[in-house]
């Protein structure tokens, strides 16, 4: 009898596999490109959209936190009175938080945001900036009733409703990550319709070697692995290209996003720095991408068979 | 080792009866000839046992296995201790002799190395040593003919079945093939070989069994 060999014939198996993979790609180097470059693509779409989405949202989340309405008082309202009407917002049940922010302290906001201290003040003569009430709601949806209210009170003569904001900039996750996702779905599409093809043209060009592989005793497992391996190293191809592209493209891409949202505390903002998780998960879903295309790909031969 | 029982087969799209009710049993160490005109059923009939088909009724049993009722892994494991010659050879355009005949090895996981050692064995023994080298194409068809037979018996199987292994080849050639069939058969190897050719029949040593439109006429 013919002995086995000492050391693992499974080793050897995916070895050989291995080496029919890369000799299928080397052999249709042109679509073997293209199939890389749809999921290079793909992914970098649900990359750049997932870092979107998520600065969006936290932009949002912190808009949110920090204020809900700004009720303008007028600007000869005595102190007691806008104690007293403090008193009253505090115990509505819908408000969260009420912050006096006196026409100073606006004046001082005001000429911090324009990059200067003095020159403001100094061109004044008198601060034209009214006190106001920062209100934090504990829903956002009771933010008309509130304004309704407000509007009933003749010491208070104007309104801002950030509501309005935020409800925008959820608008925007929203149309962000909608857009991001439909892209990412259709390149995942193509490129798994051109994994498919790609292995599919693989398989019929290795047809008679498969027939008679068959014939002399090769399971099925062993005649689909290269094909299966060949669909995974498309998506490992991706996956890595998308991988060194966002690494590449980090630092510029946070400083983007940092520059847009510099209203935003450092600090929660901080998880920008340890993107590259992020990038390492979102490049690790070539994979099955690719696989599942090479699987689409040996399934329907296997059908043909 | 190898037994057909009331076995028949149908093809209900070409609406033709391929086999009627075969009942044939073959021992370890056997030569058979299947021997028949063309659409006897000769190839149909060596299709069942090494279930590239299964039978419409009745069963074909390998090794005291039921070849209808395994799985595909079970199917791969019977296939490996089974050789097959085909008429046509059926070598793979792109691979040299030695990487075809090197097949049924690398499927079974044998390293490189055990392979070289096993086959040269066997190409030296069918005198094949300076064709190693070469694609299908640039050999004879008594050479590719050779280079298919190192393909079945690499792995040694119980089992070797030859489909017409002579018919494209000329009396010179499909002699020295006989005798190549005939020494596997005399270390133990059992044959089945179906041939249209009754000269080839009278010539070597070995079981007749006759068909005819499906059916076992004679047997002796």
């Amino acid at each position: 009898m013919l002995a086995k060999d000492k050391y693992q014939p499974l080793l050897i198996i995916w070895g050989r596999a291995f080496k029919k993979a890369y000799a299928g790609i080397s052999r249709n180097i042109y679509v073997s490109t293209a199939s890389v470059l749809s999921i290079t693509i793909a992914l970098t779409t649900l990359a750049v959209t997932s870092g979107l989405v998520m600065v969006f949202r936290e932009a949002a989340i912190h808009i949110q936190t920090q204020v809900s309405l700004v009720a303008y008082l007028d600007k000869n309202i005595p102190q007691e009175t806008i104690d007293d009407l403090i008193i009253i917002f505090q115990n509505r049940p819908e408000v969260k938080t009420v912050k006096l922010v006196t026409s100073e302290e606006a004046l001082g906001r005001l000429s911090y945001l324009m990059g200067s201290n003095d020159s403001i003040s100094a061109a004044l003569e008198e601060n034209p900036i009214p006190p106001s009430l920062e209100i934090t709601l504990n829903y956002l949806e009771d933010a008309p009733k509130m304004v309704a209210l407000f509007q009933e009170i003749p010491l208070i003569t104007s309104i801002l409703n950030t509501g309005d904001t935020i409800n925008r900039v959820n608008l925007i996750v929203s149309a962000v990550r909608l857009v991001g996702t439909i892209i990412f779905i259709l390149f995942a599409i193509f490129a798994i319709i051109l994994i498919s093809l790609t292995v599919g043209f693989a398989i019929r060009g290795r047809r008679e070697e498969i027939q008679v592989m068959v014939i002399v005793g090769a399971p099925t497992s062993y005649v689909m692995r290269p094909f299966i391996l060949e669909g995974l190293l498309y998506g490992l191809g991706g996956g890595i290209i998308t991988l060194i592209l966002m690494l590449s493209f980090n630092p510029a891409f946070t400083a983007i996003l940092k520059n847009i949202f510099y209203f935003l505390n450092p600090l929660s903002l901080a998880y920008i720095n340890n993107w590259w998780y992020l990038w390492i998960f979102i490049s690790s879903i070539g994979i099955p991408i690719g696989g599942l295309g090479a699987i689409l790909a040996t399934n329907r031969y296997l059908k043909e068979e | 080792m190898l037994t057909y029982y009331k076995a028949s087969k149908i093809y209900p799209h070409r609406r033709v009866i391929a086999l009627r009710n075969i009942t044939l049993t073959i021992e370890q160490g056997e030569m058979v000839y299947i021997h028949g005109p063309t659409g006897s059923g000769k190839t149909t009939l060596l299709e069942l046992a090494y279930r590239a088909q299964v039978p419409s009724i009745g069963q074909v049993t390998f090794m005291g296995k039921n070849l209808k009722r395994l799985t595909p892994t079970g199917v791969a494991a019977i296939r490996r201790q089974i050789g097959v010659i085909f008429q046509d050879y059926r070598l793979v355009p792109y691979r040299t002799s030695f990487e075809n005949a090197s097949l049924p090895l690398e499927i079974q996981g044998y390293s490189d190395r055990s392979i070289k050692t096993r086959l040269e064995g066997i190409f030296s023994w069918l005198a094949l040593e300076n064709k190693r080298d070469l694609f299908p194409a640039e050999l004879s068809g008594g050479e590719q003919q050779r280079v298919a037979i190192a393909r079945a018996i690499a792995s040694e199987p119980i089992l070797l079945l030859a489909d017409e292994p002579t018919a494209n080849l000329d009396r010179e050639t499909a002699d020295g093939i006989m005798g190549v069939l005939n020494n596997l058969n005399q270390h133990g190897m059992s044959i089945i070989l179906a041939t249209h050719n009754e000269e080839l029949t009278r010539k070597n040593p070995g079981r007749i069994i006759k068909l005819r439109e499906g059916r076992i006429v004679s047997e002796g």
